[in-house]
């Protein structure tokens, strides 16, 4: 499955390996705790920690996927890297700036290279604002047009370039299907021309065959522009479909990360290889490999110490994995594959 | 498929609406044979799930059924006293949600309801059937039946809350469970336990599932026979590993290219445009608009639902090339 046969098919393109440009956003121990009702005079306060400590980077124009299940913090770790949540602890720095603490004033400049893509196009869009409105806010904020004919004539540029008709300008979020919702959501984003973009669950609510059209629109405007993405989702066949490099997260914490091709051919860590295996595949000969995962996550209120996937792991090595903290190393050195566990898989 | 458990013969259930009736569910056939799963399988508006409230007369107005037959064990379930039906309800056929909190009721504990489920259909004690629902509970793999039994369903995780609900359904060991999208809410490693529980539940009990999703890597896991619908009408009929391997119609194509595989590819094969309206349907097959093998007739002419092989059938005037 490595070998990419060239010619198998016109429209395919091939992944390139993973691009070496500079880094347009990283986080350095970056932690959300958000806080449950506090005890008495602050004691005891307990907090969810929804991201625990964690360091990523995203090059230009590249794409890191995001995966993990329910709960894990991915969709907070994309509002933190944007800064839409404040972090607890860590630094969050775009394009070599740090902006952890920068009020949203001085952030503002800094907005227009940044922006986000929601899974719900139904709640993200202003229902009693037309198409014109939505995207042209974008551009008057920010000051992109001088003229009221240059705003126009973006806004019809910005909807062809997403694959919409010009007579979707003067209609109502209502009157599209969720995909042509998804793609006004896009051409908002693309309004202030970014260099980065989180997309969150960008098409987990759209019908399969629309998926496909939207994902391939953003991998068009990926090779044409040069955005980078952070792409949150739970679909792990998606992500690697997507994806430079692929980041896997369990209980706040990144567990594993590397190219996408070495991540899904070689899992080192125990809980991604449960988690690939636990995917259904399309194919009815595929007879499973039996690698269920026992109980469920566990609340990210008090995780349990040590390696946070101790208790539900195969691997697990007692006196060690639930006492001590697992390092983030590269398994070998000069991979790129990192991986947070004492016993690894083979 | 002359064993077949449940028959349902030219469905046809339709919704009142302000620009006039709207039908869902068109015209709409397959079999379920005993003990096997039958996967209902298409997108959002195809009519699977209201294919799925029809076989149970579960259609609540605006919506009703409008013609065909829903035979179930030599009976028409659709010729039945309302009286009747409850007794088929749990008893015969039972069905099983996306979201459990919709059939679970907040303010009752997990015990109280299946109870109830139980009590409903058979004349036992309290006590017998309380035994019955530990049993129940501790069938469909939930920790700690003696104290789960008192929890409420906002005690427990979403998983344990589908096992809740499973357990509510087989209360009285229906032989038709219908599932509509049972694991779409679900992470993927639960959803795995969920598919594992109902197969394991299926042998055990040799209970026929039908199966309603969107997610096709969960029917080729589960189901033997699919039947594709699409804009109300059942498009492709066959078994699992004919369809997956060579399919015979080119929206069932369309939904199998559009699946993300593995390697290096980064665009998908999308099928281009959306689902038509059904209030202004296209002339023609329904899928016209979209397909890439269209021809003339097409649009002038819908094709039936025609034998291709053995126990396949394809609604398309091209269905021997789709798979060429």
């Amino acid at each position: 499955m490595t070998s990419v046969s060239a010619g198998a098919s016109g429209e395919t393109t091939e992944v390139e390996p993973t691009p070496r440009g500079r880094t347009i956003v990283a986080t350095q121990g970056v932690s959300k705790y958000f806080p449950l009702r506090s005890g008495w005079f602050g004691k005891g306060e307990r907090f969810v920690r929804a991201v625990d400590g964690v360091s990523i980077r995203v090059r230009q124009g590249e794409t890191m996927g995001l995966v993990g299940e329910s709960g894990c913090g991915k969709s907070t770790l994309g509002r933190l890297v944007l800064r839409l949540v404040e972090p607890t602890f860590g630094r969050v720095v775009f394009d070599g700036q740090d902006i952890t603490s920068r009020s949203q004033r001085d952030l503002r400049p800094l907005r227009r290279r940044m922006q986000i893509i929601f899974q719900d196009p139904y709640s993200s869009l202003n229902p009693r604002m037309t198409v014109r409105e939505i995207v042209g806010e974008a551009i008057r904020i920010h000051k992109l047009a001088k003229t009221r004919a240059d705003e126009q004539a973006r806004i019809a540029e910005l909807l062809d370039r997403v694959g919409l008709r010009a007579d979707a300008m003067d209609r109502y979020p209502h009157e599209f299907s969720g995909g042509q919702r998804q793609r006004v959501g896009i051409a908002r984003a693309l309004a202030v021309e970014p260099e980065f973009i989180v997309c969150d669950e960008p098409v987990s609510a759209l019908d399969v065959s629309i998926q496909a059209q939207i994902v391939n629109l953003l991998v068009e405007l990926q090779e044409s522009l040069g955005i980078a993405y952070l792409f949150v989702s739970h679909d792990l066949k998606l992500v690697e479909h997507v994806s430079h490099r692929v980041a896997v997260m369990y209980l706040g914490k990144i567990v594993e990360q590397a190219p996408a091709a070495s991540l899904y051919e070689r899992p080192l860590h125990p809980y991604t290889r449960a988690l690939l295996s636990s995917a259904p595949q399309p194919d009815p000969q595929h007879k499973r490999v039996r690698l269920v995962l026992k109980g469920e996550v566990p609340s990210p209120v008090d995780p349990p110490p040590g390696c946070p996937f101790h208790p539900r792991c195969t691997r697990f090595v007692p006196g060690t994995c639930n006492v001590a903290t697992p390092a983030f190393d590269e398994l070998p050195r000069g991979s790129g594959h990192k991986v947070a566990c004492f016993n690894p898989v083979p | 498929m002359d064993d077949a458990l449940l028959r349902v013969r030219g469905l046809v259930t339709t919704f009142r609406t302000d620009r006039g009736p709207l039908r869902a569910v068109d015209d709409v056939s397959f079999d379920v044979p005993p003990a096997a799963t039958v996967a209902v399988v298409g997108e959002s508006g195809c009519g699977k799930s209201v294919t799925a409230l029809s076989i149970l007369r579960l259609v609540s107005p605006p919506g009703r059924i409008e013609s065909g037959v829903i035979e179930l064990a030599g009976r028409d379930l659709l010729q039945l006293s309302e009286r009747a039906m409850r007794e088929v309800r749990g008893n015969l056929v039972s069905m099983i949600f996306q979201e459990p909190m919709t059939s679970l009721n907040p303010v009752y504990t997990i015990g109280w309801q299946i109870i109830e489920a139980v009590r409903l259909h058979r004349r036992v004690s309290r006590r017998a059937a309380r035994d019955r629902s530990l049993e129940l509970l501790r069938l469909v793999g939930l920790p700690e039946p003696d104290t789960t039994i008192d929890l409420f369903p906002h005690q427990l995780s979403g998983g344990q809350r589908q096992r809740a609900m499973i357990a509510m359904a087989l209360a009285c060991e229906p032989k038709v469970l219908i599932a509509d999208e049972p694991t779409t809410a679900l992470d993927v490693t639960v959803q795995a336990q969920i598919l594992d529980l109902l197969t394991d539940l299926q042998a055990r009990l040799s209970m026929s599932i039908v199966l309603i999703t969107h997610d096709l890597a969960v029917v080729a896991q589960t189901a033997r026979h699919v039947v594709v619908m699409y804009a109300g009408r059942v498009v492709e009929s066959a078994p699992v590993t004919e369809i997956f391997a060579a399919p015979a119609h080119p929206y069932t194509r369309g939904l199998l290219e559009s699946i993300p595989g593995p390697g290096p590819a980064r665009r998908l094969r999308a099928i281009e445009g959306i689902v038509p309206d059904l209030r202004s349907l296209p002339g023609g097959c329904r899928f016209t608009d979209r397909c890439p093998m269209r021809v003339e007739k097409c649009s002038a002419e819908e094709p039936a639902l025609a034998p291709v092989a053995p126990n396949r059938t394809s609604r398309c005037w091209r269905a021997t090339e789709v798979s060429p």
